[in-house]
């Protein structure tokens, strides 16, 4: 590095983030420069999207510093960022799909036809992004309707997009999460382009393999920390891993060996279940009383799996059993009467109506019991609600707050509540303690436990290792919509989940940078 | 959306902090005992009620002959009975994110096809056709939208043409006369000083507000509307519930058609045209939200008062009816734009355009 060269393309100095009572980012300090391909990693709610989200200025940080170019800065509006020359792009890209990719490209900033206010000039966008495809060696044909192409190039699509409006600094929130290796190479290939044209590059990703061999520098998040910044020279995959998730790793949180409560009947067995291009072949049987993890990155077919489970997704082929009878489950509400309840990730999307009462959210699942042939008793659901709201620990416990006020932990804490309110056979739990404090999660995770102590078979699916180790009885692991291994208690603890659930490929460092 | 989620704070802030100070369990609250206005109404409810007061007090000062009168005030709860039957149906596509644009041609449907079977089989068998001939087009209607999740624009447009041609079909045309004396009963008649569109609003009023309030169904079709996946997620069947709203719609509608028909003792296929427009526009100025998920019984109610009003105050001021129309237009975007204001989503739109000029408030942290 050509040392007393100028400032810093950005800087962070000591940016924190605090909600309600947790802090999402402690302090933490960071510097980018052109020309740099920085990685992001950490385990869920390390502080990750709290930390793009600032730098796309979508929120704003409680305390600390932004510099660019060494001036303070500071981002209340996303088009404060992109006026900065922040340009951020999002798993769920914003983009046009009717239009095209030349289009796309110049969206509100058409160049005119001939200096005509008002007018377009389709040639000399289609020049432009051309031009600026051509320049990371994107292979998108700029006349190409973007419906029309695949994830990855969609990807660049949008990266080509920032190139043409001169941003710096291009923010990847995990590219490839939901990518095949090909395409996945194909977008390296991009990622290095712009840093041989002098952009600098943040990108967040799970697949650690891609982080050493793709970044110059690697900053290491953790519970809201920077643990540190490193080369992919100076640490290996493992070190990484072990950086990430701190001496968790070591820590005695598995489910400890209780006498197998397991009464042999399977509550719920799955067989050959395939829905194409999102899971193929998965297979598994759950015990009354035991839990069953399933263990995956985000874009590994885990979501798509136990929404089929429900009947929220469409499957192509395979059979469930449910108390060892055969069924065929097409919708949530067909599922919960034979004895099955999904409570689903993303709550805000998914799994609450937030504009609605906590009494009108827990009282959701049909088979209402607080009224009698279809009449609704008020009193008796409030406390119905209140005793649910109690035995889960929502505070203040007051069924007619609205859910949107609550904080995540709490939002998570009524949708456990839901469950015991409509009290399945088989519970299966999409991404549990999403976005809930470390105390929230010990009380969410003993409180699934009550299913599996109450005879229902639990299924619990999530991308956190810890949590699937401390509540689970095995875990299966999902890559790619396929299983790719078990993982037994006695395997806990160490790095198996892990290296079973990323698609780390050995050591491929094969990267080119000085330093 | 803006609505809906800024709503939040200020809906539950009140009656939550003085919850907290006097009853021991947060629930009691709404017990009666301690009953009042806000218990009722919400805050655009309570705005919108002012405003009507408002507007009664203005009237009956500047028009002392002719607005406050008792035929005035008849005439007015006449067509406002009406108005307030459609949009109470309307009310329900709203609630779970769709609308209906039939209604009015449901209308047309209700009156030929229950005046027709009334002339031959009878006054409750007419009945119940007319009630029923809408209400199989509003399951038409619910099962293309909640089953086969096509569009509630164009399905509801479709039917306001397909029912329209129907109405039209089934009576040549031509207005069908010859309905039993008791038919006025359902409409025409007067009890007392009480319009009988009035009571027959009134009986539909108190059914809805069963509906919404202490059915299984009322519950489910809020939350179809606040988050349909969510809905789904838990169990229910948003397709049942989704298709339930366009039955009820068409049902009301049917009613309106008789009510309509009674007064006018014979059925018409042309009856009901801008009932669609108008029950839309009363039920968004009572805040029932276009999205879903949001609204209420009492804020449809208060903007029927408020429009029917309204419109009898510019008949009787002499205003233009061309210009009315235009008033009209006009009313029903600043009450959405004020309800926004009220909740302060305008306050931060304008603090951001203040912030983008020079020389604006702008925070800057040291």
């Amino acid at each position: 590095m050509s040392v007393g060269s100028a400032a810093p393309l950005l800087e962070l100095r000591e940016l924190t983030k605090r909600y309600a009572g947790t802090v999402a980012l402690d302090r933490v300090s960071l510097e980018l420069r052109a020309g740099e391909v920085h990685a992001l990693i950490g385990a869920n709610g390390a502080g990750k999207s709290t930390l793009v989200k600032m730098l796309a200025g979508d929120i704003q940080p409680s305390t600390g510093e932004i510099r660019i170019d060494g001036e303070p800065a500071t981002f209340e509006t996303p088009q404060d960022a992109l006026a900065a020359g922040i340009a951020t792009i999002p798993q769920d890209l914003v983009i046009a799909p009717d239009l095209t990719v030349a289009e796309n490209i110049a969206l509100g900033r058409e160049q005119r036809l001939g200096g005509l206010p008002g007018s377009v000039s389709r040639g000399k966008d289609e020049h432009l992004a051309a031009a600026v495809l051509a320049r990371v060696g994107a292979g998108v044909m700029p006349g190409a309707r973007v419906g029309s192409l695949s994830f990855a190039e969609r990807q660049m699509v949008a990266i080509a997009r920032a190139l043409a409006a001169e941003r710096r600094l291009l923010i990847l929130d995990e590219p490839t999460a939901a990518l095949t290796h090909d395409s996945a190479e194909r977008l390296h290939g991009v990622i290095r382009a712009l840093r041989s044209h002098g952009h600098a590059v943040v990108f967040i990703s799970h697949r650690l393999d891609e982080v050493s061999a793709l970044a110059d520098r690697i900053t290491v998040l953790r519970d809201g920390c920077k643990v540190s910044t490193v080369t992919p020279a100076e640490a290996s995959t493992g070190e990484l891993i072990r950086l990430m998730l701190g001496e968790a790793g070591a820590e005695p949180s598995l489910r400890e060996a209780s006498a197998p409560r397991s009464s042999g009947e399977v509550a719920l067995e799955v067989r050959g279940l395939t829905r194409e291009g999102s899971f193929d072949e998965i297979s598994f049987a759950v015990p009354r009383g035991e839990i069953l993890g399933i263990a995956g990155v985000p874009g590994s077919g885990r979501e798509q799996l136990v929404h089929a489970l429900v009947g929220a997704e469409e499957v192509d082929a395979g059979e469930m059993l449910v108390d060892g009878r055969p069924r065929r489950i097409r919708s949530p509400g067909q599922a919960l009467r034979h004895g099955l309840l999904l409570l689903p990730g993303d709550r805000a999307r998914n799994g609450l109506a937030l504009a609605q009462s906590l009494r009108t959210n827990l009282l959701l699942p049909p088979g209402h019991r607080a009224a009698s042939r279809g009449l609704r008793r008020h009193r008796r659901e409030r406390e119905i609600a209140d005793t649910l709201l109690g035995r889960v620990g929502v505070k203040p416990a007051d069924p007619e707050r609205l859910a949107g006020e609550l904080s995540g932990g709490n939002q998570q804490r009524v949708m456990v509540a839901r469950a015991l309110y409509a009290r399945p056979q088989v519970l299966i739990v999409d991404e549990p303690t999403q976005g809930v404090d470390v105390g929230g999660k010990a009380a969410i995770h003993q409180l699934i436990k009550g299913f599996a102590d109450d005879g229902a078979g639990v299924i619990v699916s999530s991308s956190e290792v810890e949590e699937l180790e401390a509540v689970c009885d095995r875990v299966m692991v999902m890559r790619m919509g396929t299983t790719v291994g078990w993982v037994e208690p006695a395997e806990y603890g160490g790095e198996r989940l892990l290296e079973l659930a990323l698609p780390s490929a050995g050591s491929a460092s094969t990267n080119e940078q000085e330093d | 959306m803006g609505i809906l989620k800024s709503a939040k704070p200020d809906q539950a802030a009140l009656p939550e902090a003085d919850r907290t100070t006097r009853s021991p369990r947060p629930s009691s609250g709404r017990r009666f005992g301690s009953v009042r206005l806000s218990t009722f109404l919400n805050g655009t409810e309570l705005t919108l009620l002012a405003v009507v007061i408002a507007v009664a007090a203005a009237m009956s000062i500047w028009q002392p002959q002719q607005f406050a009168t008792t035929s005035n005030l008849q005439n007015m709860a006449q067509q406002g009975a009406v108005l307030a039957i459609v949009a109470m149906g309307q009310m329900f596509p709203l609630l779970v994110g769709g609308f209906d644009i039939s209604v009015g041609s449901l209308i047309g449907v209700s009156s030929v096809v229950g005046v027709e079977v009334m002339v031959h089989h009878g006054l409750v068998p007419g009945l119940i056709a007319g009630i029923l001939s809408a209400g199989v087009l509003g399951l038409v209607n619910g099962f293309l939208i909640g089953r086969l999740e096509l569009s509630p624009f164009i399905v509801t447009l479709g039917m306001l043409s397909f029912a329209r041609g129907l109405a039209l079909t089934i009576s040549g045309g031509a207005p069908i006369t010859g309905t039993p004396k008791s038919f006025e009963y359902f409409g025409a008649h007067e009890y007392g000083p009480i319009p009988g569109t009035v009571v027959v609003a009134a009986g539909v009023a108190i059914l809805v507000a069963l509906l919404l309030t202490v059915s299984r169904a009322g519950l489910y079709l809020y939350a179809t509307g606040s988050n349909n996946r969510a809905a789904r997620l838990a169990g229910v069947s948003v397709t049942r519930y989704t298709t339930l709203a366009y039955v009820i719609s068409g049902l009301l509608a049917g009613v309106a058609g008789l009510v309509l028909s009674s007064r006018l003792a014979s059925g018409q296929p042309t009856l009901g045209g801008g009932y669609e427009l108008q029950s839309i526009a009363v039920a968004v100025i009572g805040g029932v939200a276009i999205g879903g998920g949001k609204g209420r019984l009492q804020g449809v109610l208060l903007g029927v008062v408020f429009l029917t009003m309204v419109t009898s105050g510019l008949n009787i001021g002499g205003v233009d009816t061309f210009v009315q129309q235009m008033v009209i237009g006009a009313i029903i975007v600043l009450a959405v734009l004020w309800d926004r204001v009220r909740i302060g989503s305008v306050d931060r739109l304008l603090r951001t355009v203040a912030r983008r000029k020079p020389g604006g408030a702008v925070e800057s942290k040291a």
